[in-house]
């Protein structure tokens, strides 16, 4: 009987837990969470993450030692005014022949349909991939996190990944960001 | 002055609300909170409208809810009459940087910060904080309290989806 009765309170105690969202926000040490991108079309971007062919690619694909990723959207205040300075951490690594194959950006707009991104792209100038990601399916798939997001992402010679650094807004700033990437993967 | 306890935590942390307890059926209780010009605004002016009162704890962070943005996007969408009033003990200036707030035209952020008539008049004011409670109430065109959902843990958001079906009802 009692132990009937410590099942029944077990039962209606969950029953009153609020709804929890299915994803949590990505975490340092923590696989990235499974969605694809479109392979893009523009051969530049095509080139410049490694990728050949049509259909879609998963992050861990690209052709990279580590991979920043910035979920932001168009409409996003702190993402505007972000923009440069990521250009300008795009432009850094660019210009460091050591570092230049090693990292890439890309930009996932969510909630973002692709002619949003295209107006992003063209307002800020953006010189690396940005991905629509109109219904929100990725950026639920990430736990639909605030923007800016930041993800860090290792990949390894065998193809696994992990996330050495995840981080919501406080955008510190070309140096200091990548000063935090090349600490974090272990590239400095 | 009413206290309850044992309804919203901030990080599982027991919080106590200060203020009346509300319930669906009930009138929605007037309240006076200012706009971000600083001027006042009253629940009753609203008559008419259907209005969706939901408070936070603050609305000035830097970063952007695009959560919170898709609601107000949507519910917004329902109808002519509704109304989205976001509320906060924020300062009217603070207020007005609110970007899920932004380019949505119904959205109107309203400051309790003065007198807290609106946060003790719905039983929502943080004792320990002097800050809101995340909390939703739905006011139909009466007057009516049609819908209340108070959100248990301070640092979540609400359940969006319970509070556009309950209002495609009264619209």
């Amino acid at each position: 009987m009692l132990g009937f009765l410590i099942i029944l309170m077990l039962l209606l105690a969950t029953l009153a837990l609020p709804a929890v969202s299915a994803n949590k926000p990505p975490q340092k040490g923590e696989p990235l969470p499974s969605f694809n991108l479109p392979i893009p079309k523009n051969p530049a971007e095509k080139a410049y993450l490694g990728l050949s062919g049509e259909g879609f690619f998963k992050i861990s694909q690209i052709k990279a030692k580590v991979v920043i990723v910035e979920i932001y959207s168009m409409y996003c205040p702190f993402c505007q005014k972000d923009a440069p300075g990521i250009n300008e951490l795009y432009n850094l690594i660019e210009k460091n022949s050591g570092l230049k194959n090693k990292i890439k950006i890309i930009g996932i707009g969510a909630g973002n349909t692709p002619f949003e991104v295209e107006t992003f792209k063209k307002t800020y100038q953006v010189p690396f991939p940005l991905f629509p990601d109109k219904d929100f399916t990725i950026h639920k798939a990430c736990g639909e996190v605030r923007t800016p997001y930041f993800i860090v992402v290792k990949i390894n010679d065998d193809g696994s990944h992990r996330i050495v650094h995840a981080q919501l807004g406080d955008y510190p700033g070309p140096e200091p960001f990548l000063d935090l990437v090349l600490k974090a993967s272990d590239l400095k | 002055m009413e206290e309850r306890t044992g309804i919203i935590t901030m990080k599982g942390n027991p919080l106590t609300l200060v203020g009346n307890e509300v319930k669906a059926g009930e009138g929605a209780p007037d309240f006076t909170v200012l706009d971000n010009n600083l001027s006042p605004v009253r629940l009753s002016s609203f008559r008419g409208k259907i209005c969706i009162l939901s408070s936070v704890p603050s609305l000035d962070t830097p970063v952007c809810d695009l959560e919170t943005r898709k609601f107000n996007e949507e519910a917004s969408r329902l109808g002519p009459d509704v109304v989205i009033l976001t509320l906060s003990m924020d300062l009217p200036f603070a207020q007005k940087r609110w970007c899920a707030a932004s380019g949505v035209d119904k959205v109107q952020t309203l400051s309790d910060h003065r007198d807290a008539t609106f946060g003790i008049s719905y039983g929502v004011l943080i004792k320990e904080l002097r800050l809101l409670a995340r909390a939703v109430f739905l006011v139909d065109q009466k007057g009516t309290l049609r819908y209340v959902q108070i959100v248990k843990e301070l640092t979540n958001e609400p359940d969006y989806e319970a509070i556009l079906d309950a209002l495609k009802k009264l619209v």
